[in-house]
């Protein structure tokens, strides 16, 4: 799941999509639930770690703005 | 007087002597002879009173620089060295130039001139050349002494100027030798412009000016000429005959500050439109800079609220699961309630029984015959039998 460049708003995207399968689910569908954490998980992991770059890349911008 | 000499050395000593004699002497043309092919010629000056006469002697060139034409009866201003002529023990007059008397006489020559150089375009707006812009070498040449240097070297602009300057005389005839050597001196010296100058004053005193020599010599120059030649009545000649006239030595300055004047004054425009420019750029850097710190706080705190709907969307994932695979679980063991409540087993235990025949299952009277086997099925086992 995770490709190289995250795009962290399509992650976030997906993942709403996910919760909204969750709470509409009516049929007791475990198996594609499991499916669901699954890739809910690795676009967690995925968007923290481009969360993180951000928030890096921003933090250099930062100190260079208030040199 | 003891010392005996020869008559060469006598004759040299009395013309040493005889040098310190030049004269400006005035007197009536006669028997002018002009030796065509010589370089010299001969004429007599007589006094138009008494009749007393010398005879001069004077160089073709110099009586070209003179610019009058002589006659018989005319009468001229001549300058004039005596000289005894060692080969023969004559007096002469060795004349350097000559010059013509009176106004009125003065007034006809310099129309008679300008009719003539008129005719020739040597006037012609067609033939003047543009002082140029921003001259640097600049030719001068004036008088030492005198208002006019002071005035031209007071008023110059401080634009880095590289001045030649010529002393010459420039009042009378005596000036147009000095006048025509300045400008054979200046004449390779690679000039953006050269400058003539002189003030005013009458007719006689101009007569260099109006002479046709140093016209010419003024218009074949081979740079641009400006002069400042002031003047009572009639302009001279020779700033007719140059590129650019104006009055006064100050009026000379001016006209070569100007070009340089102007450039500073469109310096100083370029560098107040720069600073302004400039200044209107730091603003809207400024604003920029304002912008994107002003972004920075959102980015912050965008990535703070990121980081919340991350966990956020994790909890809910984790949560629905657990939900779903509780609901899963639950279904289970209510299917199996439901199962075991229904299980034939807990049927037999209780007392009922299954009877089959042929392993079917009978569940009505029609469904067997007289005679046929059933296997009839209890809590512990099976019971064949008959139908009767």
């Amino acid at each position: 799941m995770k490709k190289p460049n995250t795009n962290l708003n399509e992650t976030l995207k997906k993942l709403a999509a996910i919760v909204s399968w969750f709470e509409s689910q009516s049929d007791l569908d475990v198996e594609k639930g499991l499916e669901y954490v699954k890739e809910g998980a690795e676009l967690i992991k995925s968007s923290r770690e481009r969360l993180s770059e951000i928030e890096n890349e921003f933090k250099e911008v930062k100190k260079e703005i208030s040199k | 007087m003891t010392d005996i000499i020869s008559v060469s050395q006598y004759l040299d000593g009395l013309n040493a002597t005889l040098r310190e004699k030049r004269a400006k002497i005035v007197g009536e043309i006669s028997e002018l002879k002009e030796y065509p092919g010589k370089s010299y010629l001969f004429f007599s000056l007589k006094d138009t009173k008494d009749g007393s006469c010398i005879n001069c002697i004077m160089f073709k060139n110099d009586y070209r620089i003179s610019g009058v034409e002589m006659r018989d009866g005319l009468e001229v201003i001549v300058t004039a060295t005596p000289e005894v002529w060692k080969p023969n023990g004559r007096m002469t007059f060795k004349v350097d130039s000559v010059e013509l008397v009176g106004e009125g006489a003065l007034q006809k020559a310099y129309e008679e001139l300008k009719k003539k150089l008129d005719a020739e375009g040597l006037f012609a707006i067609t033939r003047k050349r543009e002082i140029p812009s921003y001259p640097s070498r600049i030719g001068v040449i004036t008088s030492k002494s005198g208002a006019v240097i002071n005035d031209f070297l007071s008023n110059i602009g401080k634009f880095g100027f590289e001045i030649l300057f010529v002393d010459s005389k420039v009042e009378g005839q005596d000036a147009t030798k000095d006048l025509l050597a300045s400008i054979k001196t200046l004449e390779n010296k690679g000039l953006d412009v050269l400058v003539i100058m002189r003030g005013g004053g009458s007719l006689e005193s101009f007569l260099a000016f109006n002479n046709e020599v140093l016209v010419r010599a003024v218009a074949d120059f081979p740079a641009p000429v400006l002069t400042g030649i002031g003047h009572d009545k009639d302009i001279s000649l020779v700033a007719m005959a140059s590129d650019r006239n104006v009055s006064t030595p100050t009026a000379v300055a001016n006209l070569l500050n100007s070009s340089w004047n102007e450039a500073i004054s469109q310096l100083e425009l370029a560098e107040e439109k720069i600073l302004s420019r400039f200044s209107k750029l730091l603003d809207t850097f400024k604003r920029a800079e304002a912008l994107v710190l002003n972004a920075t706080v959102r980015i912050e705190s965008g990535i703070i609220r990121t980081k919340d709907v991350i966990l956020q969307k994790e909890k809910d994932i984790l949560r629905g699961f657990e939900l779903l695979s509780a609901q899963v679980k639950d279904f289970i063991v209510q299917s199996a309630k439901s199962l075991e409540l229904s299980s034939p087993e807990r049927a037999l235990a209780q007392g009922y029984s299954i009877v089959r025949h042929n392993g079917k299952v009978i569940r009505k009277r029609r469904d067997v015959r007289k005679g046929e086997t059933l296997d009839i099925l209890v809590s512990d086992g099976s019971i064949e039998s008959k139908v009767i």
